[in-house]
């Protein structure tokens, strides 16, 4: 007979000791302080000045697309403030069709210098990203982009497995080297995949631009879309390290949140809508989004297609949709001074019976309000808008 | 060190590296796990030596394989981990070795499996938005951990006090090897749920609940 290592008197006393480590561990792992309720940034430190802004289109185009990739969609912007040389970054998925193996997220520069942008390079695929993560990725897309406060840029981008969108999960990764006069295109690292549902992680997907908050981190919003369909907005440090969740599962049938603050604690959240509801939805929170309610739908028409909502220096809103009588043939855009009441459309995009102009993502950057969207599923367009004082609030 | 660098208490996912690592490690046990199922039982300490060295083999051989796993299965928890040990333990060691208590029952109780059932359920309604609370972000909470703690302590004092049947041991060890690995690395996830549960072991736990809760119930009714 086997002599057994440990005499059977001992055992308790052995389990004992490793519940007693397990409890030390407890103690010595510093308590994380709740990141949810942190307050938002606000885009100006001065009120908002009360004049009522026209808007003129400046400058628009394409932004070029890699050549052997015939198709684009879902762009993102965001702005490299302290960049000496771009001031702008534009994301987006290509390839030769949405969901194919070969769709890649492609890149480019707006260049400060030379107005214009720089040719698109590929910065992440499918493979590089599975590799890193030990897990197959069959297609990848949507990309998100966001600045932390060293200066690195984040992307987090939808990968899925088998079972296509439904089936998504969202990866992160991040700029592993600094741009330097020689080589300014950024190196990207894969971070990992983030942690949203307990169902193999299933179904989780992102489109809108993170919304920045007062330390320097952010709110990514993001969507479920299994079978139901609910918004979850998840929590990053300054220096965009995964810090919390809130999954708002009892929104129904809502998806691609856009969420912008109205002051530090009093959040809103545009959202993309299913049918049979035909007007633009939003969640309000008034203690930074730990708890959020669905307000009275606005007065603007939409279904299933993306938003885009942005907060301006100026402290007004922008707000870009589809209308929905219009399907996705036209994109309009529209201002406002509380977020609730919006102006009449100013039109970014319009073409007939067929076409698309869709998923517009919307970026402050050097005093100018751009614009980039999915136009006609072949290429990304760009437009730069500049804001006119039309008429001084009365004091 | 990546892996050390990334053991950053203060930081709620684990490092790219220990997800890596807790991947091929837990889909290693499981696989060789599967592997001992098939196979006769006619020696176990070397079913488990050649089935670990069979699973490490097609995993090195066939690259594929972890990604496909992991594209579609993702990573199984650490619960599954400390099961698969503790299988392999007691079958290395002979169904005579008991934790500790003084009933010799060792298999684990359909009413344990049940509750696993259970609180699958919840989580998967939880995942597809059915139920009015959010449970799985709860998981990213230090007190569930404190909360395991106590109750697997108070589990096992149990156990010990009123001499239960030995299983009651081995699931809270298991349980607590879990929660104490969770503590130190934060794999897989950085979610604790993702580390007690995940939906493979709940599938089974369905099985074993049938198998050993219902089937036996209605054998034993008509015999």
């Amino acid at each position: 007979m086997r002599k057994d290592w440990l005499p059977p008197s001992l055992r308790p006393v052995v389990w004992l000791l490793v519940w007693l480590l397990v409890g030390v561990a407890l103690l010595i792992r510093p308590q994380q302080i709740n990141p949810i309720g942190r307050p938002a940034a606000l885009p100006s430190s001065s009120p908002p000045s009360g004049a009522v802004n026209t808007w003129v289109l400046e400058a628009q185009g394409m932004i070029g697309q890699p050549k052997e990739a015939p198709a684009a969609h879902a762009s993102n912007l965001v702005a490299l403030p302290d960049h000496p040389s771009y001031s702008l970054a534009a994301f987006w998925f290509a390839g030769s069709k949405e969901a194919r193996p070969d769709v890649r997220i492609a890149m480019s520069l707006w260049s400060r210098q030379q107005q214009t942008w720089t040719p698109p390079v590929w910065v992440v695929d499918r493979h590089t990203v599975g590799a890193a993560l030990g897990k197959g990725i069959l297609h990848i897309g949507n990309p998100v982009a966001w600045l932390d406060r060293q200066q690195r840029l984040h992307l987090f981008v939808v990968g899925t497995g088998l079972g296509g969108w439904a089936a998504a999960r969202v990866l992160h990764v991040r700029q592993s080297t600094a741009a330097t006069a020689n080589s300014p295109l950024p190196a990207f690292e894969v971070v990992g995949q983030l942690p949203l549902g307990w169902f193999w992680n299933l179904s989780h997907l992102v489109r809108h631009s993170p919304m920045p908050l007062a330390d320097g981190g952010m709110v990514l919003p993001l969507h479920f879309e299994l079978g139901g369909h609910y918004p979850l907005f998840a929590w990053f440090s300054p220096d965009g390290e995964f810090q919390g969740l809130r999954r708002l599962t009892h929104i129904h049938q809502a998806l691609q949140p856009a969420p912008v603050a109205v002051d530090g604690n009093h959040w809103l959240a545009y959202l993309r809508t299913l049918g049979p509801r035909d007007k633009l939805q939003v969640l309000s929170s008034t203690d930074a989004g730990q708890h959020w309610q669905l307000q009275p739908e606005l007065a603007l028409s939409q279904r299933d297609s993306a938003v885009a909502s942005l907060r301006l220096p100026s402290g007004e809103w922008m707000l870009a949709r589809n209308p929905l009588e219009r399907v996705r043939t036209q994109l309009v855009m529209h201002h406002s001074q509380d977020g609730l009441n919006w102006s009449p459309p100013l039109m970014l995009a319009e073409g007939g019976s067929g076409s698309e102009y869709s998923y517009p993502s919307l970026r402050w950057s050097d005093d100018r309000l751009w614009v980039s969207y999915t136009h006609l599923r072949q290429g990304i367009a760009w437009q730069r808008w500049r804001a006119v004082p039309l008429v001084k609030a009365s004091p | 060190m990546n892996i050390l660098h990334g053991l950053n208490a203060s930081l709620l996912l684990p490092p790219l590296a220990l997800q890596q690592l807790f991947h091929a490690v837990i889909w290693l046990a499981v696989l060789s796990w599967l592997g001992v199922q098939c196979l006769p039982s006619y020696d176990r300490r070397w079913r488990w030596v050649m089935c670990s060295a069979a699973a490490l083999l097609v995993l090195l051989v066939w690259q594929s394989v972890l990604p496909a796993l992991g594209m579609v299965f993702q990573t199984p928890s650490l619960m599954t981990l400390c099961a698969c040990l503790a299988v392999a333990w007691s079958d290395i060691k002979g169904p005579s070795v008991r934790l500790f208590g003084n009933h010799n029952h060792t298999r684990l109780s359909p009413w344990l499996w049940f509750a696993v059932v259970l609180i699958g359920w919840c989580l998967l309604l939880d995942a597809f938005g059915m139920l009015p609370w959010d449970i799985y972000s709860l998981g990213f909470e230090h007190r569930m951990l404190w909360l395991a703690w106590w109750l697997s302590g108070l589990w096992i004092t149990t156990a010990y006090v009123l001499s239960l049947h030995d299983w009651h041991a081995k699931a809270a060890t298991c349980w607590l090897l879990a929660t104490g690995l969770f503590v130190a690395t934060h794999a897989p996830s950085g979610n604790v749920w993702d580390a007690w549960l995940d939906p493979g072991l709940w599938l089974f736990a369905h099985y074993q609940w049938i198998k050993y809760g219902l089937l036996q119930r209605t054998r034993s009714n008509h015999s």
